[in-house]
């Protein structure tokens, strides 16, 4: 018996040791969501305005065009029901809160969550959407929450914009340099278009995403906080494959919020003053398009006030 | 909890180190011990299973109690007739109760009756049609009188609820495995040193070669209608290896798990994709159930109908693979794979083909002689075939796939189109497969592919041969382990 396990342990080893090594790295990665939790407690005093959303919020509105102190909380594929759990998760240490941008996409308002990302909020910020118990998941990492493949890819910086980076954001922004024209034509427009159509086909929670984002317009105002709806610019390319129907919805809804609440709504999915050369991608603006689109919302708040 | 999780490894550490370390002052206690971590093990995955096991499993303990116990022929027979009815109501209820009653409803239904039934929202139990076997197997051989039964509770649910073997089999035997129960076991530093090999290669069965066939095997039969001729036999070729990967990767571990304990289970799977006929296949196929079909099943058939001469065998064939379809799942489907084999089955039951092929192909040799190779190019053909309608949702979908692979299309280079939009590889698994079957080819003498296989080699090489398997198996490990095929059944 003590041969054994004296040999077992000795042909584990190498083993354990390799996957103890994951194991921390993973679960010490520095990702964007730490990055911008960091930076949002620490400025937690400062803030004004603070801006919720996906990847169209979190690329496209720069705070530092906007005239009040300002927080990027966006991240990509954020989802409504992760902005209202944030924004009451930190509510309480955003004392000098007066705005939050909150933006509305094609498919905000049918899009709950995914799995992998449900577990980054809830491992980086605390929030159990689902109520889900994650024990495999905070037994292994490597094998649970990323896999072995993305796992080695992750540690050596090639996740792709999964789990970017964090050490390049600025008050919680982000922002591309240039046009990456590859991905700027008609077939990328409509897988585009199609990706979105696909999430929203994936879920069936479209009444609870709006019952949950009317009361967090409803949880705001009785707070005294301004929410101010954004709607971000995407390049010809994909708006003309989006359903008219879906966008007449969308439309219909904020409206009724408009009535209901009193608010400001800036829609700039059409503007035809985003030229190519604002966008990163078919729906992504680079730094020249954030700038240009965080000047428009800056404009609006200031009609506000 | 399944086998191929980090959770189970964690488990299984616990309970050798307890069994080898604090319960085993005697076979009493190593027993309970057993019985404790196998009811902990299957009611992890739900306790109202295990209530079920626990409670229909007694009534069989009393019923071979009180058949040994008394003399009376008609008492007896009496006990055995509750076991057995016992098993087979519980069975039929939470397998096959919404299978009859839609069944019956589209009868009525075709003739113009509109008999509707409620279709309940049963789960079955995980493990269910394999513990209900070993059971009734227990019971009819103590009613046959050919094994001794055990008066001792623990030690009959050690033989019942042996965690390795309780979701999945291998199928045991009361004459194999009960009896192991009986004495103190000792560690046995070989066996154990084997079982994590076998565990190891059938995590590796399971992991590399049946979850990515089953990635691509899944994509082709649910669009099927898309594909060229060529694609969907690709499909059907990744399905069949898919299903062995997966079921006899599960038989490995659960046998290797069993040795750490030095319990010895039946062997399960012995190369049946090296099958010179049908015959041979089926010895080499889930030989647990094949061999509890014709003992418990096919035998008493061909007894009671032995009057009937030719008629009663193939009679008692076609009713065994039936059965046999039947217990797979509740699905016409099922239903057809097993008629299928009996056809492929009876011709080669009336000829001397039956006895032949008891060895292994090239045995004491590389390479078979170019008759075996064609022997085994049509059993496995054959096998593939019926495959097709063990996987299929339905007859219809069978159906339509088999004619669309006979078309012109089947000599067209298969859609790689559709594999890179669903970013899948199948150049990349058919060269994983080729490996896989070389491997299973030169140790298709032993218990499993790699089980004498380097052994003779310098042992840095061995060990670089298990480093790479154990790589491979964590470089497929998609995450998710993914569940096994047979626990639906």
């Amino acid at each position: 018996m003590k041969r054994f396990v004296y040999k077992y342990l000795l042909f584990v080893l190498p083993l354990l040791l390799i996957f103890f090594f994951l194991e921390y790295s993973l679960r010490n990665i520095k990702s964007g969501y730490t990055t911008k939790l960091d930076g949002l407690i620490a400025k937690s005093n400062a803030i004004e305005i603070l801006i919720v959303g996906n990847s169209h919020a979190n690329y496209g509105i720069d705070p530092a065009y906007l005239s009040l102190p300002a927080y990027n909380m966006a991240y990509v594929s954020q989802t409504i029901l992760y902005d209202k759990q944030i924004i009451l998760k930190y509510l309480p240490i955003l004392k000098n809160l007066k705005y939050v941008i909150i933006s509305i996409d094609y498919p905000t308002l049918y899009y709950g969550s995914d799995e992998t990302r449900d577990f980054f909020y809830y491992h980086y910020y605390g929030i159990n959407l689902r109520h889900k118990s994650y024990f495999n998941q905070n037994l292994s990492y490597f094998f649970y929450v990323f896999s072995p493949v993305p796992s080695i890819k992750l540690l050596l910086n090639k996740a792709g914009d999964l789990f970017v980076n964090g050490d390049s954001f600025v008050n919680g922004w982000q922002g591309y340099d240039s046009t990456n024209y590859t991905y700027i034509n008609e077939k990328a427009g409509k897988q585009k278009a199609e990706h979105f159509d696909d999430e929203i086909n994936s879920s069936n929670e479209h009444r609870y995403i709006c019952s949950e984002f009317e009361s967090l317009i409803a949880l705001l105002k009785q707070k005294n906080i301004t929410p101010v709806l954004v709607s971000a610019p995407c390049y010809k390319y994909v708006t003309d494959n989006l359903d008219n129907n879906r966008m007449d919805e969308n439309l219909l809804f904020v409206k009724k919020l408009q009535a209901q609440y009193n608010l400001a709504y800036l829609n700039s999915l059409e503007d035809t003053s985003f030229k190519i050369e604002d966008f990163y991608d078919c729906d992504h603006l680079n730094k020249f398009g954030a700038e240009k689109f965080t000047m428009k919302i800056n404009n609006l708040i200031n009609s506000l006030h | 909890m399944l086998f191929n999780s980090i959770s189970f490894a964690i488990f299984l550490t616990i309970v050798f180190i307890l069994h080898w370390f604090v319960m085993n002052k005697n076979c009493r206690s190593q027993n309970a011990f057993l019985v404790i971590a196998s009811f902990v093990f299957y009611a992890l995955w739900d306790w109202r299973f295990l209530l079920l096991m626990v409670i229909s499993k007694s009534i069989d303990f009393v019923s071979t109690i009180q058949i040994t116990n008394t003399d009376n022929a008609r008492r007896k027979k009496r006990f055995l007739l509750l076991s057995i009815f016992t098993n087979v109501a519980i069975l039929g209820f939470f397998k096959y109760f919404n299978f009859f009653a839609g069944s019956f409803s589209n009868a009525f239904l075709s003739i113009g009756l509109n008999f509707s039934t409620s279709s309940l929202q049963i789960i079955m139990p995980v493990g269910l049609s394999f513990y209900t076997m070993q059971a009734l197997g227990y019971v009819i051989d103590v009613y046959q009188e050919e094994v001794e039964p055990t008066r001792n509770i623990i030690e009959y649910f050690a033989f019942l609820s042996f965690f390795p073997l309780v979701l999945a089999g291998p199928i045991e035997r009361a004459s194999n495995l009960l009896h192991q129960l009986k004495i103190k076991r000792e560690f046995n530093y070989s066996n154990a040193v084997d079982g994590l090999r076998q565990i190891l290669w059938g995590l590796f069965k399971k992991v590399v070669i049946a979850d990515n066939c089953a990635s691509l095997a899944n994509l082709i039969f649910n669009h099927s209608a898309n594909y060229s001729g060529s694609t969907l036999l690709l499909g059907a070729l990744f399905f069949t290896f898919q299903i062995y990967g997966d079921f006899s990767g599960y038989s490995d571990m659960a046998i290797g798990i069993a040795k750490l304990f030095n319990i010895n289970l039946m062997q399960n799977f012995a190369f049946p994709y090296f099958s010179r006929n049908i015959g041979e296949f089926w010895r080499r196929w889930h030989i647990s159930l094949s061999t509890w079909l014709f003992d418990y099943i096919f035998k008493p058939l061909q007894m009671s109908l032995r009057d009937l001469k030719l008629l009663g065998n193939i009679f008692a064939i076609l009713i065994t693979f039936i059965i046999s379809g039947i217990w797979h799942g509740s699905n016409w489907t099922f239903i057809i794979w097993g008629v299928l084999n009996a056809v492929y089955f009876i011709p080669s039951f009336f000829t001397w083909k039956r006895h032949s092929n008891t060895a292994v192909v090239a045995q004491g040799k590389y390479l078979p002689t170019t008759r075996e190779v064609i022997q085994m190019g049509y059993t496995f053909m054959a096998t593939v075939f019926a495959w097709i309608f063990f996987r299929a949702d339905s007859i219809g979908q069978a159906l339509t796939f088999i004619k669309n692979i006979f078309k012109r299309s089947l000599f067209s280079p298969p859609d790689s189109r559709a594999f890179n939009a669903a970013n899948e590889h199948p150049s990349k698994m058919i060269i994983i497969i080729i490996l896989f079957l070389i491997i299973e080819w030169l140790g298709r003498e032993q218990q499993y592919a790699i089980a004498d296989f380097g052994l003779k080699w310098p042992k840095p090489v061995r060990l670089a041969l298990y480093y790479c398997i154990i790589f491979a198996v964590l470089f497929y490990f998609a995450g998710k382990s993914q569940q096994f095929i047979y626990f639906q059944f």
